[in-house]
């Protein structure tokens, strides 16, 4: 074995090893819509089926924002004008947009469609309602609405809190934390002289032109851990009842599993093509073809003859070999 | 096997390299429920939790306070914590509860000691003090449980201490308060000893069947020792409230008229009570008449409703109904109605009927809503009502869709079809028609038909896809809809990929074959090839007699002779330096020679060159050519006439220039 079919075999094997480790490895990005462990929202995408994941520069014309709803799930990146633009026009349009974040970029998307409102960034915690730690907040004070019927408490993850003025008469806080909670501004994970003490408002739902715009103060509502505590299903359910759901998946941070898959994805989505699957089918046939019948390239004949007889003509072999090429051996046999 | 080890080390390295892609990490904005450790519980939340029902029950807020007691269900307790913390609130709730109900059977028992139903009020003191017994039990209980409590939760137990010793100071008000009522009851009731005299009231109607509002004549007579009670004030309940008071004549007789309330229930209650001024105290004692039951008349209206049309998200719902009573309508009295969480008001016509212009709420896309219409009484008219189910519902569209089986690559596809409402709407509708992941123009129309044109751009891969003509509307009353199905599509350009790999595969193959097959060939020992000479012109006969001649002349000249592996060229080389002056005659008729047995031809002019050179080589030598040797003569029969080498007899081919022995020369 030569070298570089060495090399070659052995980048093969590599090629094909991480190409079944990725695809055989769940992504674990957070909020990925196929995760299925406990930051995933596999389950969110499975109860409210079917939902449309969209690039929010490419919202499908078909969509009937009246009768949808577009989740904004814990987004990273920053929203360009066009992106605002979107939203925007989803809200005039009659739809419900569901902001949920913490310390993301949803204070931007909000600045930009000056909306009176923003999520604070603060960490807020609950040392009573809660659940196994105080970031895991219960909250019970819910105010009667469509959008909290069947709930009476919701449990959070590391949420903030919403800032929400009180001279805009078009919101409405849906829902607040406990007497008992307070926003943790040393990271202490303990209540300090100073720290504001709840109650806070956590959910708020503001008429936007047409439309309607949720705040919810925590990103992690419907991950797979905290999807079936306390009321947070009914929650979805309320949010997504009757709708066409859309979710914004263009936001979030994609780790390179995750872009490597997706590229493995389009790239075996190509080569399903029938003119790309026979033309790599034809040019397999034709290496391994090529390669049997070449295997071992014959020694040039002249020059294994110049080898017995060094003292032959070379010249005159050559021209030998030229015109025997073009006559062929059959000629020469029956002659 | 050492380069098996080299590929698994390039294996491994690959590997390594990607590692990173495999465990890249990202921020997390959230915590595993799952793996984080159990957070201890913060005591002086807790603390500050039960402080603040306590003090609610200290406030006398029972039902507040167990309201608030009910949410430290929600709490989260630690497993070591458990069985404290539920044991304290179980011991807390109980203490509410019991000064709860203690509380209650002492405010009835005040009412009742305040209409003279002395032994009933005794009743309930009676189990005011079991209560009492209980919270105090309770509230023992519950300052031990504290005490343990702080003590677990590693706090100091003092501020719940306080609070639970306010609730003790409540416990005891109450205990004072029984006494006192229960000293009233005494003082209050007649026996042996009491010089108190207990007067009688009597009391009548003059009629046991009223209407509302209808006034009611009610006397009777407040009588003590024989004699009537002058001037004395009677009290007249109704419905269990003080309706109005009445002076007691000479004779102790009193009367009054009261207006029946519009209390809208089949029947209600009348008694009169003499209650105790300051001068009478010494002298009588409360007391109470029997309890008149009176029948309540008034008309009991029939309200129905209906709607008039499907209730649409965002759209106006009228409702339609009627007020009537007896059979005969109700007009300009109220209606109300409540459904989707509004509350609208409206009055009836002269025909007894009335209408809503109800806005459904955008939001609401579906589901079942209650709506619920009352009448509010009025006079004679009793209060109505009815309810019914609202089905929010949406326009549903149907599309019929016409398109091509197959379309080219390259060209454009046209979904023709027709759109039917259910109902006959003039808004306009988006239809969008894709074909694969290609969108087509997008047509605003109401009812009718539509034609979309999509562009197939010309590198589309061939295949079957899927096409799709949807319907939406901004109105969130119509239902998207969306209609499927396939066409072929046949890219020239895309087809010409495989029948491009074909062609290389094709060319390849025919490349490759005949070059294998000439290697086996060669590689194939030697077979001898018996040749047959093609037809020569006559004198290549002769050349070749010519050379072997020349041959014959040289090697006697030089003394080398002409051995078989020896070429032409190569005995020519062999010969040149013994040869000298005939090299160049030699040379020349050699190659015309070689030319003749390789090449199979040679033009005239080498020929007569040939010859030219035998004889001069014949000349410089001056030797003449046998022309059969004698020994060949002897030794066999035949020669090559080509080349002039001796063969055995049975020869038919010469072994030297591989031609055949012609039959004459046998």
């Amino acid at each position: 074995m030569k070298g570089s079919a060495v090399i070659l075999l052995g980048l093969a094997a590599s090629a094909l090893m991480i190409i079944g480790i990725a695809l055989a490895t769940p992504p674990q990005d957070d909020f990925d819509l196929s995760n299925p462990y406990w930051n995933g929202l596999s389950k969110f995408k499975s109860r409210i089926n079917p939902a449309i994941t969209l690039n929010l520069q490419q919202l499908p014309s078909e969509v009937n924002p009246s009768s949808s709803t577009l989740f904004l799930i814990g987004p990273t990146k920053p929203f360009s004008k066009a992106e605002t633009s979107v939203v925007n026009a989803f809200l005039e349009r009659g739809g419900i947009v569901v902001v949920m974040d913490e310390y993301g970029s949803g204070n931007e998307l909000l600045a930009e469609l000056a909306v009176q409102a923003s999520f604070t960034g603060y960490e807020m915690r609950d040392p009573l309602f809660r659940g196994k730690d105080s970031r895991l907040a219960r909250i019970i004070d819910l105010k009667p609405s469509l959008y909290t019927a069947n709930v009476s408490s919701l449990m959070l993850n590391c949420a903030a809190t919403l800032w929400i003025s009180t001279e805009d008469k078009r919101s409405e806080v849906l829902a607040y934390s406990s007497y008992f909670s307070y926003l943790d501004e040393n990271l202490n994970g303990l209540p300090d002289e100073g720290e504001p003490k709840g109650p806070f408002p956590i959910i708020a739902r503001i008429a936007w032109k047409n439309g309607t715009l949720i705040l919810v103060s925590d990103s992690s509502l419907f991950i797979n851990a905290m999807i079936d505590e306390a009321d947070n299903n009914n929650f979805l359910s309320d949010l997504a009842a009757y709708r066409q759901v859309l979710i914004d998946t263009s936001h979030w941070e994609i780790s390179r599993l995750t872009l490597f898959k997706a590229q493995l994805t389009e790239a075996y989505g190509l080569a399903k093509a029938n003119e790309v699957k026979y033309t790599l089918l034809a040019t397999l046939a034709v290496l391994t073809f090529k390669l049997q019948w070449v295997e071992g390239k014959e020694e040039d004949e002249v020059e294994k003859v110049s080898k017995t007889h060094p003292e032959w003509n070379k010249e005159l072999l050559n021209k030998l070999e030229e015109l025997r090429n073009e006559h062929g051996v059959e000629e020469r046999r029956e002659a | 096997m050492n380069k098996l080890k080299a590929a698994f080390l390039i294996l491994l390295v690959a590997l390594s390299a990607s590692t990173p892609l495999a465990f890249s990490l990202v921020p997390v904005r959230h915590i595993n429920p799952g793996e984080i450790p159990e957070e201890p519980l913060l005591s002086k939340g807790l603390m500050t939790f039960y402080v603040a029902v306590i003090d609610l029950s200290v406030l006398e807020r029972y039902s507040e306070a167990a309201g608030e007691l009910q949410k430290s269900n929600l709490f989260y307790v630690p497993e070591n914590l458990k069985f404290t913390i539920s044991r304290f609130n179980e011991l807390l709730s109980s203490v509410t509860n019991r000064l709860n109900l203690l509380q209650s059977h002492l405010r009835r028992a005040e009412a009742l000691i305040a209409v003279a139903k002395l032994q009933e009020a005794n009743a309930e003191l009676k189990e005011a003090s079991n209560r009492l017994r209980e919270a105090e039990d309770a509230i023992s209980d519950l300052e031990s449980s504290a005490s343990q409590l702080a003590k677990t939760l590693g706090t100091r137990p003092k501020p719940l201490l306080d609070k639970i010793a306010e609730l003790k100071a409540v416990a005891n008000r109450y205990a004072h308060r029984i006494e006192e009522l229960l000293a009233t009851i005494e003082e209050l009731t007649p026996g042996p000893g009491k010089a108190l005299v207990t007067p009688e009231l009597t009391i009548q109607a003059n009629s046991s069947i009223a209407w509302l509002g209808q006034w009611l004549l009610l006397n009777g007579s407040l009588i003590a020792v024989g004699g009537g009670l002058r001037f004395k004030t009677i009290h007249l309940y109704l419905e269990g409230r003080e309706a109005g008071t009445a002076l007691t004549d000479g004779n102790g007789d009193y009367s009054i008229e009261l207006q029946v309330p519009y209390l809208y229930k089949p029947s209600t209650t009348v008694f009169a009570l003499f209650k105790l001024s300051d001068l009478d105290v010494e002298k009588y004692s409360p007391c109470v008449s029997e309890t008149l039951s009176l029948k309540l008349l008034y008309y009991e209206p029939k309200l129905s409703a209906r709607l008039l049309q499907k209730a649409l998200p965002g759209r106006s719902l009228t409702v339609h109904g009627s007020l009537s009573s007896l059979d005969k309508p109700l007009s300009n009295y109220e209606v109300k109605l409540s459904v989707f969480g509004l509350s609208e008001s409206t009055l009836t016509d002269r025909a007894g009927n009335f209408k809503f212009n109800v806005s459904v709420p955008r939001d609401l896309l579906g589901g079942s809503w209650l709506a619920v219409f009352e009448s509010p009484p009025s006079g004679l008219i009793g209060p109505a009502s009815t309810s019914l189910r609202v089905e929010i519902a949406r326009i549903q569209a149907g599309i019929t869709v016409e398109a091509p089986s197959m379309v080219l690559g390259g060209s454009k596809v046209t979904l023709q079809g027709r759109i039917e409402l259910e109902e006959d709407v003039s808004e306009n509708l988006t239809v969008v028609g894709h074909v694969g992941e290609w969108t087509g123009s997008t047509w605003r129309v109401g009812n009718g038909t539509f034609s979309i044109e999509v562009y197939i751009p010309l590198n589309a891969l061939v295949g079957r896809y899927v096409y799709s003509v949807s319907m939406s509307s901004d109105e969130p009353w119509f239902s998207s809809s969306v209609t499927e199905g396939s066409i072929l599509i046949i890219s020239p350009l895309a087809l010409a990929m495989p029948v491009l790999a074909v062609s290389m595969a094709t060319l390849t193959v025919s490349r490759v074959v005949p070059r294998r097959r000439r290697l086996e060939e060669a590689e194939k020992p030697l077979t001898p090839v018996v040749v047959k000479a093609p037809p020569q012109p006559p004198s290549a006969e002769g050349l070749a007699a010519l050379y072997w001649s020349a041959v014959r002349i040289v090697s006697t000249e030089t003394g080398v002779e002409m051995v078989p592996s020896h070429t032409v060229r190569e005995y020519v080389r062999a010969v040149a330096d013994g040869l000298k002056g005939g090299l160049a005659s030699f040379e020349r008729l050699s190659l015309a020679y070689e030319r003749l047995i390789y090449a199979r031809w040679i033009s005239l002019k080498e020929e007569d060159e040939a010859k030219l050179a035998f004889k001069e080589l014949q000349s410089l030598f001056e030797i003449k050519v046998p022309k059969v040797p004698l020994e060949a003569q002897k030794k066999a029969q035949i020669f090559c006439d080509h080349c002039g080498r001796d063969l055995p007899p049975e020869a038919k081919y010469c072994d030297r220039c591989g031609r055949a022995v012609e039959e004459k020369l046998r």
